[in-house]
């Protein structure tokens, strides 16, 4: 768990951060959302305390950051950003390593977690280990950036705009490894972006900022549903407001039983999303969508209406 | 007497100078490799014609000094460059660079070892300072590392100074800068009359070899040049690290000595070192002025020769400074491209 309390920081006359209030529960998905100077990247770096606030304080498990040296609070803290920041005259393996080996573990140990990391960002550790970062591409290099900070099993990971350099596809591919990584793993994981999509897509709690407070937190649906600010409203609107619930629903909790459906019907798995069944009837100008089980049998008819009810 | 100059029109000349134009000439056509080999061949072919016209020349006087002309040095000089254009061209990195070079020295080693040069002046007048040259060379390179050492030193502290804190590092570094201002042989005399004043203060220190005339000012001096290469060398290699790698480093909890150890330093030392190469570079050529305080070095032969109006003389202490400079520049800048993250296959 995370908690902010309080905490301001100022750079010369700029206020950044004004009293922001804001936790994070254990094992949560969290993005901190907002437009640029709101603050977020800010909050975010008095966790690991690469930015000390002039006033307040922040609680990892209950325990003030400030109450031990930076140094050990990071090593315990992972920490991906942006611009990826390998290290470039290192290899892969000893990039990967390099806070285990500021911890001071067995060479051996090391190693073996360097090729169960590789193995679980999907890249083949006989292949990436011995390169340089100079040869891999910027999603590559992401992958190791984000394998680096889970290197020694921190308790938390804080990711940066992480994304934010990476083209479209190498960027949806990265957000789908970390919903499973965070779905395997557990870890509490706050990620600071200004991209509504990107928070929608990996957030199991979105917290929005703006001019360095907090406007809301929550759940994305309840953030949808009841913004409680009108820039809340504005951030999330996008024209698209209807389509980011349809996002968040799972089409089989509005099916009604199929019964005989007509063999026409477009077909989509039981886990599509309302979004893509509605997809699923738009590309086949149909008024309704069979969902399939993983044995394909029929598991239940969505009709067009029943969106609605999303 | 002064050297007599071969005209034109006569045929030893040309036989030198139309072979060398033409090598060079020939290797800019040639495949790279076999221009590398066209012009080393060239020019040990017009070494050994000079050795050889120097020879007949000479015939049984001993006092006689024989010596290429203003064309004979062009004709080396345009070999020399040919043959470095075409390793270029031929794409062969430091090491092979540096077989090239070894090569040449080689056969030229050879050459002298034969005896084929000896007629040449340059080479007689060696043979007679066989050993004011090997005190002239231990001299030369004991006053460079007497001022390049403490330089490393108290340049890169002075660079660091200057990283580290912007403001206080502009005014050190405009000091430096302003150093560099003072024409070398006006702050090699500034510093005789302090440094005679000192030796009679505190005798201990004459003792030490501290006096107004001899090393010490040259070396103060030199010292004190070389200060601004190496401070901004060092201050340019702290920040050339990625500013993302450096944040990267901290974030993940690397202690301020292991960024510096760990990340600044390994991603600045080509630049450190490429400081390094100038400053050197620059105190070989330097220290050769000292011999006008009375420091030793190259530079003994080389105002000797300029007070006689001897050229093989100025030749015999200015060559080992240029070769002795390229070398330095040579090894290190190897060692700098040997030193860079990027490894051949990423580039």
């Amino acid at each position: 768990m995370i908690r902010f309390e309080g905490v301001s920081k100022a750079f010369g006359a700029t206020p950044a951060l004004d009293g922001l209030d804001l936790t994070v529960p254990e094992a949560a998905f969290a993005v901190l959302l907002g437009g640029s100077g709101a603050g977020k990247s800010t909050a975010l770096r008095t966790i690991n305390r690469l930015v000390e606030p002039d006033a307040g304080r922040v609680l990892l498990r209950e325990r003030d950051v400030a109450s031990e040296p930076a140094p050990a609070l990071r090593r315990r803290i992972g920490y991906v950003i942006q611009g990826i920041g390998l290290f470039p005259h290192w290899t892969v393996a000893r990039n990967i390593g390099a806070v285990p080996r500021l911890l001071g573990w067995p060479a051996a140990r090391i190693a073996a977690r360097v090729d169960e990391l590789l193995a679980l960002l999907r890249l083949d550790p006989d292949a990436y280990r011995d390169r340089l970062p100079a040869q891999l591409s910027g999603g590559q290099a992401q992958r190791v950036g984000v394998a680096r900070a889970l290197a020694a099993d921190p308790d938390i990971l804080l990711m940066d705009e992480p994304f934010g350099a990476l083209d479209a596809v190498t960027r949806q591919a990265l957000q789908q490894e970390m919903a499973r990584l965070h779905a395997a793993t557990g870890k509490t994981i706050l990620l600071v972006t200004h991209d509504v999509e990107e928070a929608f897509a990996l957030a199991t709690r979105i917290a929005v900022m703006a001019d360095g407070r907090l406007l809301q937190e929550g759940p994305p649906r309840e953030l949808l549903d009841a913004p409680a600010d009108p820039r809340v409203r504005d951030l999330l609107d996008g024209g698209a407001i209807g389509m980011r619930r349809l996002a968040l629903s799972q089409a089989a909790t509005l099916a009604s039983p199929g019964g005989e459906a007509p063999p026409s019907l477009p077909r989509i798995p039981r886990t599509a999303t309302a979004r893509d069944a509605l997809e699923a009837m738009l590309a086949a100008r149909a008024e309704a969508v069979l969902l399939l089980d993983e044995s394909g049998a029929p598991a239940g008819v969505v009709a067009l209406r029943d969106l609605l009810r999303a | 007497m002064p050297p007599r100059l071969i005209g034109p029109g006569e045929a030893e000349a040309l036989a030198f100078l139309i072979p060398a134009a033409l090598a060079a000439l020939a290797a800019t056509a040639l495949p790279a490799r076999l221009a590398v080999l066209a012009c080393a061949g060239a020019l040990c072919a017009l070494l050994g014609a000079l050795g050889d016209a120097a020879a007949r020349l000479a015939g049984s006087s001993e006092a006689a000094r024989l010596g290429p002309a203003a064309g004979g040095w062009i004709a080396i000089g345009a070999l020399l460059l040919a043959a470095r254009l075409a390793t270029g061209r031929a794409a062969m990195g430091a090491r092979g660079r540096a077989v090239v070079a070894i090569g040449i020295a080689a056969a030229l080693g050879a050459m002298l070892a034969l005896g084929l040069l000896d007629n040449l002046g340059l080479v007689r007048e060696a043979a007679a300072r066989g050993p004011e040259l090997r005190v002239a060379f231990a001299g030369h390179l004991q006053l460079v590392a007497a001022a390049l050492l403490p330089a490393l030193a108290v340049g890169a502290a002075c660079g660091a100074i200057a990283f580290a804190a912007p403001r206080a590092g502009t005014s050190v570094m405009g000091l430096l800068a302003a150093l560099q201002v003072i024409p070398a042989m006006a702050l090699f005399a500034l510093l005789i009359e302090p440094l005679a004043a000192l030796g009679r203060a505190v005798p201990l220190l004459r003792e030490a070899g501290l006096r107004g005339i001899g090393a010490a000012p040259a070396v103060i001096g030199v010292f004190l040049y070389l200060l601004l290469p190496i401070a901004a060398a060092m201050r340019a290699a702290l920040g050339a690290a990625p500013g993302a790698a450096v944040d990267a480093a901290r974030g993940l909890g690397f202690a301020p000595a292991q960024v510096l150890w760990r990340v600044r330093l390994p991603l600045g030392a080509p630049v450190l070192l490429g400081g390094l190469r100038v400053a050197a570079v620059q105190a070989v050529g330097l220290v050769t002025l000292g011999a006008l305080v009375g420091a030793g070095g190259f530079g003994v032969l080389m105002f000797q020769g300029l007070g006689q109006f001897a050229p093989d003389l100025i030749l015999l202490g200015a060559l080992p400074v240029a070769a002795l400079a390229l070398m330095l520049d040579a090894v290190l800048r190897g060692l700098e491209d040997g030193l860079s993250p990027t490894p051949e296959a990423a580039r």
